[in-house]
């Protein structure tokens, strides 16, 4: 038992961040095979040592030794999530669940369905998780973040509220929650769910980042800078958030502090195409169109169909009188789906 | 400590005496008696120019320069030379003048602060005008002068308007129109042809006819120059329009037809100032012709305009009546082609100050003007008006906006059919006089994106970027079509004059007529927005063309190209009538084929011998035999109307249905077209079968 645990514990660390729940159940203590018991053991012992081939060939031998062996069976299917064979995954967790329908094993299925992509598959399967065991916090959770993927906002907050309702300390779910009331449009409510999930855990850079993002969203460019700020000092490689604070400063007006952040955006990271973007407007705005110019190409270059760089890069070169240039970028901002150029192309030959 | 207390004291010592006021007194002059002398002479010279009233102002400027160069410091030098600058084009020297002069005795003159707030104002520097203003108006209230009062009234309202407009500037890209256009005498009060390739303009130059000098100004005589555009772009060197449009006297120039073929001049000389037309006859001007005395009166008439159907004009007048001083009226052209008697516009336009500078646009509608009313930011200010149809209104003026609205005089502006150009006068600061320059319009800062994303699943790591909302999308008015082109005989190719009829085929109502130029075959006409158009190019021994052109209300701006071959009247010669409509699918005439069946009727009865087919065409579309049946049933149709409803003699007309057998195109069966490649096909054709 203690064993069996310690391999559980251990491979909950392994498989994602934060996972901690028990999903074997039982040792085996009155197998008639003891075959297959010793091949069970053997696959946990190995489990633990992270040689997930050898794993997977200890419980198939368990399984084969016996039959309908259920814990082998879901261990293996975990095996095979670990080792990414997502669709095997599944098929061990559907025989499990055919042997005996557990809130884990429906868990695991949607956990590998999600990995498969298979979004809804994946959402019924942690409907089923959740109809078994109404305790399970996470499975409220990660058929939130796939109801917001698919961008049902409002299902979305009704299952984190659900998570939160069992786990009063689950900042991911407040997170999470707050961003899709925000996509709902509520600021304000998710202005609340990130002060909230920060009260709990203040030390998470993207939470104040986003937070500062809800509240650029409502117009409190003050509260959004020192947010914005609140997240680099947590994390002074965090080039979204110099991204995001010079947004924020460019909404304000304040465009030489604006510049200074894109230009830390990109130093730390060369290939950000939106960076270059928001500098490109920036250098705009300072007048400097042969440098927003540069920066749109930079953009593009990293970004071939970025539109709205080329959106920006004709509106610099309208104001440098390359009245041609810039109607070919925005006829080319146009082809790449960006409907504001539309109403500049109205004048271009 | 000491020595701290003695450079404060040096200091305050230097600046009381930089602001002390020098007297033009030979003693304070000890060391230099030749350049007191010089300089007292200079004083005397401007003064004597000075003393003679506001208009010789600015021929006391070298004078006064000079002298003030020697003694900078004397408070009544300082104030006489920036209002002489405030009389001058070279307003913006003023300010430093006006204000060292209340630095060096603040009592210089009791109108110091009206003139120092004009400065201000003239500079923009909105609230430093206001104060100037307001402590003239003391003065003004003490002297209860009820005239200055309401001036300084105006002033004020000014700058407040002034603060306000600024705020919002409009983009525009200032281009001076260049060396063949502008020299370094004085240039201004351009206008131009609807499509831009014409440009008339007024000019003192020395080449000026008579060759006399303006005693008032001390300039040459005004006189009206002309220049075209070439195939790059590019303005050719501007021509004094010769002693045939010329006179010796002032001739400005006032407006231009949109086709560049006639235009309105103003000569000064003549009862107070009239509005005259010349008219392009080939490539000469006719001498000018007064507008008649509904428009001409012994009163000012310095400003007009066309209609772009040339049937109505737009001009300002300063005669007794009005809401003002000069107001503008609308004068409709008669039957016999004079003007009616005018209306004043009224007053939601004409204002009790001075309105000038009227132009309207080639969309029919929108009448610019200027004005010292409204909501000016000082001196003129163009505004626009918008007259609506359906309620027969002009709508409020707007103030077009800085910069091109200065707190300056900003009367003289035209814009392009396509909208996209203004062109106006403005001093040039790099040492010419008044030049012409071209305003490119760029309309509202285009919207610039900005993209961002953050982690908003605290458990995927892949950021998630931010939804770009699309800014709200300019709505941009209705506008107009430019049709131009040349007219030529299409055998000979020689150029034409011929009568181009306009007809709005829903009213069935020729709503305009121009001619093509004799020599160059050239025409344009501007039909705005919102009409089905009929047009039909006649001339004398040719078979008539006829074009439509249907622009609906939400029609954007374009300039179409269609140079039209007109057929001699010959056997086998074949017109396509493309203003005869029949309902869907039958062969019912509509009403708006009415003018064209009307031409047709004219032709057949100024021809009696003559004898035509009718031929009806169909697209592809539709079964072949169905085809060719609808165009029998629509040829006929015409031949019916012509026989039964205008008496046209059965024997001089036949009819014959073509189907989709004579297309014009390659849309034939199973060809992919464009609807407008199968409207070429559908349509009804005329032949000459014996004259």
């Amino acid at each position: 038992m203690k064993k069996a645990n310690l391999i559980l514990f251990l491979f909950f660390t392994s498989v994602t961040f934060a996972q901690q729940d028990s999903i074997v159940q039982a040792m085996i203590l009155d197998s008639a095979d003891i075959s297959a018991e010793k091949e069970y053991n053997k696959g946990i012992d190995f489990f633990k040592k992270n040689e997930y081939s050898s794993a997977l060939e200890c419980f198939s031998a368990a399984i084969q030794f016996k039959p309908g062996f259920d814990k082998a069976i879901y261990n293996r299917g975990l095996t095979y999530f670990e080792m990414l064979k997502y669709v095997e995954a599944v098929k061990d967790m559907e025989s499990v669940i055919e042997i005996i329908p557990s809130g884990d094993a429906y868990y695991w299925k949607a956990k590998s369905q999600e990995a498969l992509g298979e979004i809804e598959e994946a959402i019924e399967s942690y409907g089923a998780a959740v109809s078994l065991d109404k305790r399970n916090e996470k499975a409220y959770y990660n058929r939130g973040v796939l109801k917001f993927t698919k961008g049902d906002y409002e299902g979305a907050v009704a299952d984190f509220s659900l998570a939160i309702d069992l786990n009063k300390s689950y900042t991911y779910a407040y997170n999470d929650r707050a961003s899709a009331k925000r996509k709902l449009g509520d600021l304000d409510g998710a202005i609340k769910d990130y002060q909230l999930a920060i009260m709990i855990d203040n030390s998470l850079a993207f939470i104040h980042n986003n937070l500062g993002s809800a509240k650029r969203k409502n117009g409190d460019l003050t509260g959004a800078i020192q947010d914005y700020s609140k997240a680099i000092s947590l994390d002074p490689k965090y080039t979204i958030a110099y991204n995001n604070r010079g947004s924020a400063k460019y909404d304000a007006e304040n465009y030489d502090e604006a510049l200074r952040d894109f230009d830390k955006a990109v130093q730390l990271d060369p290939k950000y195409a939106y960076a270059y973007n928001n500098r490109a407007a920036t250098k705009f705005k300072l007048k400097d169109y042969a440098g927003s110019i540069e920066d749109c190409t930079e953009a593009i270059k990293i970004n071939p169909n970025y539109g709205y760089a080329y959106s920006n890069r004709g509106n610099a070169k309208e104001l440098l009188r390359d009245d041609s240039g810039a109607c070919e970028d925005w006829k080319k901002a146009v082809e790449l789906g960006v409907e504001i150029a539309k109403n500049h192309i109205g004048d271009c030959k | 400590m000491r020595y701290i207390i003695l450079l404060l004291s040096l200091t305050g010592l230097t600046a009381f005496s930089f602001a002390q006021n020098v007297e033009f007194d030979k003693n304070n002059f000890k060391d230099d008696k030749d350049g007191f002398k010089e300089a007292k002479e200079n004083l005397k010279e401007g003064n004597a120019r000075y003393e003679m009233g506001t208009i010789f102002h600015k021929d006391a400027i070298p004078f006064f320069e000079a002298a003030n160069e020697f003694n900078p410091n004397n408070a009544e030098l300082n104030y006489k030379l920036g209002k002489c600058y405030l009389s001058s084009i070279y307003k913006y020297k003023a300010l430093p003048c006006l204000e060292k002069a209340i630095k060096l005795n603040s009592s210089v003159d009791n109108e110091v602060f009206y003139h120092l707030g004009k400065a201000y104002h003239l500079a923009m520097r909105w609230d430093d005008a206001i104060t100037s203003y307001s402590k003239y108006q003391k003065t003004a209230m003490s002297n209860q002068d009820p005239q200055a009062m309401e001036e300084l009234q105006l002033l004020i309202s000014q700058c407040y308007n002034g603060k306000e407009i600024v705020k919002n500037p409009i983009r525009v890209f200032i281009d001076n129109l260049g060396k063949n256009i502008n020299t370094k005498f004085n240039e201004y009060g351009g206008v131009i042809s609807a499509d831009e390739n014409v440009i008339v303009f007024t000019a003192r130059r020395p080449n000026s006819t008579g060759g006399k000098i303006d005693p008032g100004l001390n300039e040459h005589f005004e006189d009206l120059y002309i220049a075209y555009r070439d195939e790059n772009g590019n303005w050719g060197v501007a021509e004094n329009l010769g002693s045939q449009v010329n006179s010796k006297d002032h001739d400005a120039v006032a407006a231009i037809s949109a086709d560049g073929q006639r235009f309105i001049v103003y000569q000064g000389a003549k009862n107070n100032g009239d509005l005259f037309e010349s008219i392009l006859t080939g490539d000469e001007w006719s001498k000018p012709e007064s507008l008649g005395k509904n428009i001409n009166t012994d009163y000012h008439e310095p400003s007009a305009c066309y209609s772009p159907d040339g049937r109505t004009m737009y001009f300002v007048s300063e005669k007794p009546g009005g809401f003002g001083k000069h107001d503008i009226y609308v004068s409709q052209l008669d039957e016999k082609g004079r003007w009616g008697k005018p209306e004043n516009i009224g007053s939601t336009v004409n204002t009790k100050y001075d309105e000038d500078g009227v132009f309207m646009h080639p969309d029919g509608k929108t009448l610019y003007f200027g004005s010292q009313g409204h909501e000016s930011m000082g001196g003129f200010d163009v505004f626009k008006t918008v007259y609506d149809e359906s309620t027969q209104t002009w709508g409020k003026p707007i103030n077009i906006g800085y910069p091109v609205n200065t707190s300056d005089d900003d009367v003289f502006f035209v814009l392009s059919a396509s909208g996209k150009h203004g062109y106006y006068t403005s001093v040039n600061l790099n040492g010419g006089l008044r030049d012409l320059y071209m305003i490119t319009f760029l309309g509202p800062e285009k919207p610039l994106v900005l993209n961002n994303e953050d982690n908003l699943i605290a458990s995927v790591t892949a950021p998630i970027e931010e939804v770009v909302v699309a800014p709200t999308i300019e709505v941009k008015e209705a506008q107009l079509t430019l049709l131009k082109g040349i007219i030529s005989d299409a055998l000979t190719g020689e150029k034409l004059q011929a009568d181009i009829e306009i007809v709005d085929n829903a009213a069935n109502k020729v709503i305009a007529t121009f001619k093509s130029n004799s020599s160059t075959g050239k025409y344009l006409v501007s039909l705005p927005a919102g009409k089905n158009y009929g047009i039909a190019v006649k001339k004398e021994g040719y078979l008539f063309h006829s074009e439509n052109f249907d622009i609906p209300n939400t029609a954007a701006f374009q300039e179409v190209e269609k140079d039209i071959e007109l057929k001699m009247l010959a056997v086998g010669n074949k017109i396509v009538l493309k203003n005869i409509f029949f309902d869907l699918d039958k062969a019912t005439l509509r009403p708006e084929s009415t003018a064209e069946l009307e031409r047709l009727t004219k032709l057949m009865n100024d021809v009696p011998s003559l004898k035509i087919e009718l031929g009806g065409h169909t697209d592809s579309r539709g079964s072949d035999n169905y085809n060719q049946q609808l165009s029998e049933r629509r040829a006929k149709a015409v031949v019916d109307y012509l026989t039964s409803k205008k008496g046209i003699s059965p024997d001089r007309l036949k009819w014959a249905g073509y189907g989709e057998t004579q297309l014009v195109n390659e849309c034939s069966n199973g060809v992919k077209c464009t609807d407008d490649q199968h409207q070429e096909n559908r349509r009804t054709e005329f032949k000459v079968l014996s004259i």
